[in-house]
């Protein structure tokens, strides 16, 4: 699905924002970018929908490179879910839910009724909130458009960027399990961002771990876990393991 | 109190709508153009930054403008009337419009607007169903203040013939009518207002339309304000037509400046022309100064005015000798023929000259005749006088060298108060016009101009030679007012405008009247036979 050779990227004034990586990702498979702020993750996500053009090396997806799409065409086939606001306050639930298919031409009834079923599907009752506004939403509440808008995009890949980093852990916990089903449901190509260790090791299929624009260690939860190559990596996981350890023992 | 206000607006009730639809489609059509431009000046610097620190201050510069200096600046660009008047009227609007859109766009989340490029908006489908939809309130607020803005300073469009109830301020200002005054003031005032309202009902009725479940609610939405703008321009634009082709008759346009003589004499000339001729009468009053007046002579945006001889000569034709006024008449007439194709008429009958006024006390205390007597007392007296005379060429200046004064102090004021304060004793000494009805009304005494500092100023018709040619009828008929005017009649007929606050039409038509001026020549033997006299004179 996403070919990244030897991709990298750095700022003006940040150096090695992103050390050269690469990475292949398969169709449906979820890959979970961990890292704390400055680690690289988002600047990642970025290159992968043409946000930023990489320094050196190459993005393919479905084996074009990125660079020979046309940039409005490829974020178009692409879902994205953002952290903070992603919606837009001056439309209701359900143009938000529609925006991309209607930058595209698609507005008719069929587009209409997709756009409802998928708030069902994202468990906001259709009848209730499709003439809401973001404004009138919890944050867990707009964060469900927020995936529903990515999935009405009827792409097959979608970009997460802290998409729950701002909610509370039951919230959080709720919309984990949501994407979980719809991911075994749609089997999409899922690259999730996340500072959270414990969302990592329940979403991913795969964990790309990022330090300071350096790959530590890309691998499944349990290799991450059992055979450690960074000092970086033991660390990470064996800290919140300790506590748990620690609160078992008293 | 309140039955002259209703009176007067039922008297006035036609004039007034008239005025207001001209008020209307001034501060109409300039808000809408400013809008347009606005928006568009707006949205490119809020693409392009590095223009948006000189374009303001350009921009900015032109706000500081004061409203009257503008005009002067366009004048010799556009002439005058409604063009310059709607240019005016539009860069003062675009100010709060270009900074509002620029606020409202660059006040937006960055957040948001990277949300729109990683879901693949393009620029305009950004702009459009984005940024502008989220910015209209704040754009909203600066057209509201353009509007109101507009209404303001469309008063001032009346000192350069655009009409609007700036006419009714202007005239009432010139002939101390505060009733008038405020029939200007009142129902601009009210106006700005209303529009403010009503764009800000506007405003919610287009947030309101978000509510319904509607598709592309954003792009609609933003189409219907271009529906109100397109529609806005359409109906300003069938009203100035209607305006236009409602008389297919040919039009005779009678200018006049902004002083009270100047309305009766134009009054008279009008009313001669619509009874005796076939020619719509259009009449642009109160225009600035004689040098607005004239320039919209040769631009042929008028065609004819009653002007002084002396004024002429020495404004116009920059002479400073002083002959005598049968000469300045005759160097007058033949220059403007010769030098602006216009033609001066023989002159009413009187001469409006300076007045060098001082209370009859005054007068009898020092014997005082002429200005000469006043040299060696001037250390002791304030005098007063108009703006305009302090800054002409042949003003306070050069007068007070000619007769050697030096008077302990000056007073600037309007023409209008320095008979009054003459008669109170503010001042001792007033530069005033000969012809006021106050002179007489308020016992002052006027000094004899004993070393010819003044030319003669002998009002008269200037019309453009054009004019005369295209409708031979038009000279006919006001050549008729030629030696109708002595200077008795004149000051009676400024003094009942000014002290009884009649309106200048009716006691030019009175005057018409009274002098079987309105009757046709065939109609009254008499008549005719009483010009022909004063005409072999």
């Amino acid at each position: 699905m996403i070919k990244i050779h030897q991709v990298s990227k750095s700022y003006r004034k940040k150096f090695d924002a992103l050390a050269p990586l690469s990475l292949n990702i398969e169709a449906g498979e979820v890959v979970v970018l961990l890292g704390s702020s400055g680690s690289g993750k988002s600047t990642l996500l970025k290159l992968i929908n043409g946000l930023l053009e990489p320094d050196e090396g190459e993005i393919q997806i479905q084996g074009r490179s990125i660079q020979d799409y046309d940039p409005v065409e490829l974020r178009r086939s692409i879902g994205y879910v953002f952290q903070g606001i992603g919606l837009f306050p001056h439309l209701n639930v359900l143009d938000n839910v529609l925006t991309v298919p209607r930058l595209r031409g698609d507005d008719d009834e069929e587009s209409q009724q997709q756009g409802l079923d998928l708030l069902d599907r994202v468990q906001l009752d259709s009848d209730r909130y499709a003439t809401r506004f973001p404004d009138e939403l919890s944050g867990g509440q707009q964060q469900r458009v927020g995936v529903a808008r990515a999935l009405a995009t009827g792409a097959d890949l979608l970009l997460m960027d802290e998409p729950f980093g701002a909610l509370d852990a039951i919230t959080r916990d709720d919309l984990q399990a949501m994407l979980l089903e719809l991911q075994q449901e749609f089997s999409k190509t899922l690259v999730f961002v996340t500072h959270d260790l414990f969302e990592a090791v329940r979403l991913a299929d795969r964990i790309v771990v990022l330090h300071q624009g350096q790959v530590q260690q890309i691998g499944q939860a349990s290799d991450l876990i059992n055979n450690p190559e960074t000092s970086f990596v033991e660390k990470l996981f064996s800290k919140p393991l300790k506590s748990l350890e620690e609160l078992r023992g008293q | 109190m309140m039955m002259d206000a209703l009176d007067m607006i039922v008297d006035r009730g036609p004039e007034l709508l008239e005025k207001l639809i001209q008020h209307l489609l001034l501060t109409g059509g300039s808000t809408i153009i400013a809008v347009i431009a606005g928006l568009t000046i707006g949205v490119l610097l809020s693409r392009r930054p590095v223009f948006q620190g000189p374009v303001m201050v350009v921009i900015n510069a032109l706000q500081t403008i004061p409203s009257l200096a503008m005009l002067a600046f366009l004048l010799p660009l556009f002439g005058i009337g409604t063009l310059p008047a709607l240019i005016a009227l539009t860069l003062y609007a675009l100010l709060p419009i270009v900074r509002n859109t620029l606020t409202g766009i660059d006040g937006l989340s960055p957040e948001l607007l990277e949300a729109c490029e990683a879901l693949g908006f393009t620029e305009r489908q950004r702009l459009i169903q984005v940024e502008l939809p989220l910015a209209l309130p704040t754009i909203m607020a600066g057209i509201r203040t353009a509007a109101v803005i507009s209404v303001g300073v469309a008063t001032l469009a009346a000192f350069i013939g655009a009409g609007g109830l700036g006419d009714f301020i202007v005239r009432g200002l010139a002939v101390n009518n505060n009733g008038l005054v405020l029939l200007g003031a009142v129902p601009a005032a009210i106006l700005a207002l209303t529009l403010d309202r009503l764009l800000y009902f506007l405003e919610g009725r287009l947030k309101q339309k978000r509510s319904h479940p509607s598709t592309g609610v954003a792009q609609r939405r933003f189409r219907s304000i271009l529906a109100v703008l397109a529609v806005g321009a359409l109906i300003a634009a069938l009203l100035a037509a209607w305006q236009m082709a409602a008389d297919p008759r040919a039009t005779v346009r009678v200018a006049s400046k902004n002083f009270t003589e100047q309305y009766i004499l134009a009054e008279a000339m009008a009313q001669m022309l619509e009874r005796h001729t076939d020619l719509r009468v259009e009449r642009k009053l109160s225009l600035g100064s004689v040098h607005v007046v004239h320039n919209a002579l040769l631009n042929q945006e008028v065609d004819v005015y009653p002007e002084y001889t002396g004024t002429a000569w020495r404004a116009i034709l920059k002479k400073e000798e002083t002959l005598d006024a049968q000469t300045t008449f005759e160097r007058v007439q033949q220059a403007y023929r010769e030098r602006f194709e216009l033609e001066w008429l023989p002159p009413f009958g009187y001469e409006n000259t300076y007045a060098i006024l001082v209370t009859e006390a005054l007068a009898r205390e020092h014997n005082l005749r002429s200005i000469s007597d006043l040299t060696a007392i001037s250390p002791e007296l304030v005098m007063g006088f108009s703006a305009e005379f302090y800054e002409r060429v042949d003003g306070y200046s050069a007068f007070r060298e000619r007769y050697s004064l030096a008077f302990s102090d000056t007073a600037e004021m309007d023409l209008g108060l320095v008979y009054q304060a003459l008669q109170e004793g503010r001042i001792d000494v007033a530069a005033g016009n000969s012809t006021d009805g106050r002179i007489a009304a308020f016992d002052l005494v006027m000094l004899t101009d004993d070393r010819r500092f003044f030319p003669p100023y002998d009002a008269a018709i200037v019309a453009r030679t054009e004019i005369f040619e295209a409708f031979p009828e038009v000279a006919e008929v006001l050549r008729r007012l030629s030696g109708s005017i002595n200077v008795d009649a004149i000051r009676e007929m400024n003094r009942q405008v000014d002290q009884e606050q009649r309106s200048a039409a009716s006691v030019a038509l009175d005057f018409l009247r009274q002098e079987g001026l309105l009757q046709r020549p065939e109609d009254s033997a008499a008549a005719a036979g009483d010009r022909e006299a004063i005409d072999s004179e």
